[in-house]
């Protein structure tokens, strides 16, 4: 970063400014987004504790819920595999998807109109989009941070019930899917937030679309048990998506759809386009 | 000299509602220019079309020679901004928020460092580098905002409202640290309802009214333009009408405005005159302000 040289050397006190270089240049559109980024990374390791721990509980109390609870009971699960085995993917897919759905509903609507944050981003070099991108980006670095921590303690789940030889070492690959996750239910959740004016509405969206999603893509069973009709809904659901391409990479195709190749380019062009979608219509939001 | 900010017939509706209807300024190198008006006058939404926050709807509107609607970043990277609201980062402590601020600039390391001590330093902030938001009292938060609209050394600084709700101690304060910046050479604007600020920092005023700008020059030169030198305020209820008249008779200029009368007169004896005879008690004479310049012009006062 070039310095411009103080004014006034000599007699008098030290400028204040430092006046006189040359104009300060906007910063490269990926220094922009690795400042909104860093904002959110510090913010997010002052309270850690608060924010990490109900993440990681939720989808733990889910499989340890009905994956062992019930499980114990289902002696057979799905494609071979014990039904906690079969229901880590999914949960795996849930922990993302809800990390980045609270970042960006509450968390946004909060900085936005009780907080002002983005008066003051947007008084910089930022535009809309390097604020919101940045902000989705961070979702997918949540997405990434929270799958591998969960996907550890379901390979520890593997080790204690014996099925652990089942996994494969793409394993390792599924955080990067939870990062995509992020991204996508990040930039779902701006999307929502641009058209909201009461923080109380979130309810419909959490409730009435993120809980139904968690409950019909394949988490808990498999979607091709569903009616025709439904279950070709199913299959257009971004997280399916993701559940299925866990599932791949955590036990191989043998347990997935036959078009799970699919999934990776659906998910990218979903992700793209919302993401299009969110910032502009958060550019109409602020920018009048 | 090429001035630092032009607007040319700038015009900004919201719907049918006409927020600026087509003002031209400009700000000069090293000025400190206040935009004065009341609540409503558009002074905040010309802010916003600088920061491009608003889009204009028509004119011209240059900083730097750039224009806000078709480079935002090149031309908010020279300028440091304090908003009329409070927008710290009230999730971060008081040197994370200029560190993350700094780092919008793509600025860090020790030469931001050293910026934000000194600027810290200067606003008298430098105890409470650690401390939350919430802690800060209204004062600081405004001089904290201060503090990093100047982490990029702006060529040009915004101001809104920059004293507005603070108590009297603490807009000395910021006066006087404008002052300090202003002779560094700094150019600013600045919005304002109070007088006396305009009065205190503004080379040059523009009183904004529904949108227009209906009256611009120095503060003082304003004032001769538009009045004569000294001004008897009274209350409307003491002025039995003939006596009054015939006192009057000699008043340059009256002004009626609510439940107030103001009479104008170059010399003091007239008015203090009158004073004696007829308004013992409750009339006020004093030199005539950019208030009644602003009350004669629009015909309501600034606070309404």
């Amino acid at each position: 970063m070039p310095e411009p040289a103080p004014q006034g050397s000599g007699a008098g006190p030290p400028a204040l400014l430092e006046r006189g270089g040359p104009p300060l240049a906007p910063p490269s559109r990926p220094v922009r987004l690795w400042a909104v980024v860093r904002r959110h990374a510090l913010v997010f390791s002052s309270t850690l504790v608060a924010n990490s721990l109900p993440a990681f509980l939720e989808p733990l109390l889910f499989l340890m819920a009905v994956g062992i609870g019930l499980g114990a009971h289902v002696t057979e699960g799905f494609a071979g595999l014990p039904l906690p085995a079969w229901m880590g993917p999914g949960a795996l897919a849930i922990t993302a998807m809800f990390t980045a759905s609270f970042e960006t509903t509450y968390g946004t609507y909060v900085r936005l109109v009780y907080q002002r944050t983005y008066q003051a981003v947007l008084s910089t070099p930022l535009t809309v989009a390097d604020a919101f991108l940045g902000e989705v980006l961070w979702c997918g670095i949540k997405g990434l941070c929270f799958t591998s921590g969960v996907l550890l303690v379901f390979m520890a789940f593997g080790v204690a019930q014996g099925w652990a030889v089942a996994l494969r070492p793409t394993a390792a690959l599924v955080p990067l899917v939870g990062l995509l996750c992020g991204v996508l239910f990040g930039a779902l959740g701006l999307r929502v937030t641009a058209a909201i004016q009461n923080l109380n509405n979130f309810n419909f969206y959490i409730t009435g679309v993120l809980s139904p999603l968690a409950l019909f893509s394949g988490m808990v069973f498999p979607v091709a048990d569903l009616p025709p009709g439904l279950r070709h809904v199913a299959y257009a659901l971004p997280l399916f998506h993701v559940t299925e391409l866990n599932r791949l990479l955590v036990f191989g195709p043998g347990v997935c759809v036959p078009f799970v190749w699919v999934c990776l380019p659906y998910l990218l062009v979903v992700t793209t386009l919302v993401t299009w979608w969110a910032i502009r219509a958060m550019e109409r939001r602020i920018v009048r | 000299m090429t001035p630092v900010l032009e607007a040319r017939d700038v015009v900004k509706r919201y719907g049918d509602a006409v927020a600026v209807a087509g003002v031209s300024f400009e700000v000069r190198p090293g000025e400190c220019y206040g935009l004065l008006g009341p609540n409503g006058a558009g002074k905040t939404t010309l802010f916003k079309l600088v920061t491009a926050f608003a889009r204009r709807d028509g004119g011209a509107l240059t900083v730097f020679g750039l224009d806000p609607a078709a480079t935002p970043s090149a031309l908010k990277a020279r300028l440091g901004v304090v908003g009329q609201e409070d927008d710290l980062d009230a999730d971060l402590d008081v040197v994370s928020n200029l560190r993350v601020h700094g780092g919008f600039f793509g600025l860090g390391g020790p030469a931001l460092e050293a910026r934000i001590d000194r600027l810290l330093g200067f606003l008298e902030l430098g105890e409470r580098r650690h401390a939350p938001i919430m802690a800060l009292s209204g004062g600081m938060k405004r001089r904290l905002a201060i503090v990093r609209a100047l982490l990029n050394a702006p060529e040009l600084l915004l101001l809104d409202e920059p004293t507005t709700g603070l108590d009297p101690q603490i807009r000395h304060a910021i006066w006087n640290a404008l002052r300090a910046l202003k002779a560094e050479g700094l150019t600013l604007l600045l919005t304002t309802h109070y007088m006396e600020e305009a009065a205190q920092l503004a080379d040059r005023v523009g009183i904004l009214e529904r949108g227009r700008l209906i009256a611009e020059g120095a503060p003082e030169a304003l004032v001769r333009e538009h009045l004569p030198r000294f001004v008897l305020e009274l209350p409307r209820s003491r002025q039995p009408d003939d006596a009054w008249r015939e006192l009057a008779r000699d008043v340059r200029l009256t002004e009626e405005h609510g439940d107030r009368v103001y009479l104008f007169h170059d010399d003091e004896g007239p008015l203090r005159r009158f004073q004696a005879e007829r308004a013992p008690g409750g009339a006020q004479l004093r030199l005539a302000s950019l208030e009644d310049v602003f009350l004669k012009l629009t015909g309501r006062s600034l606070d309404a």
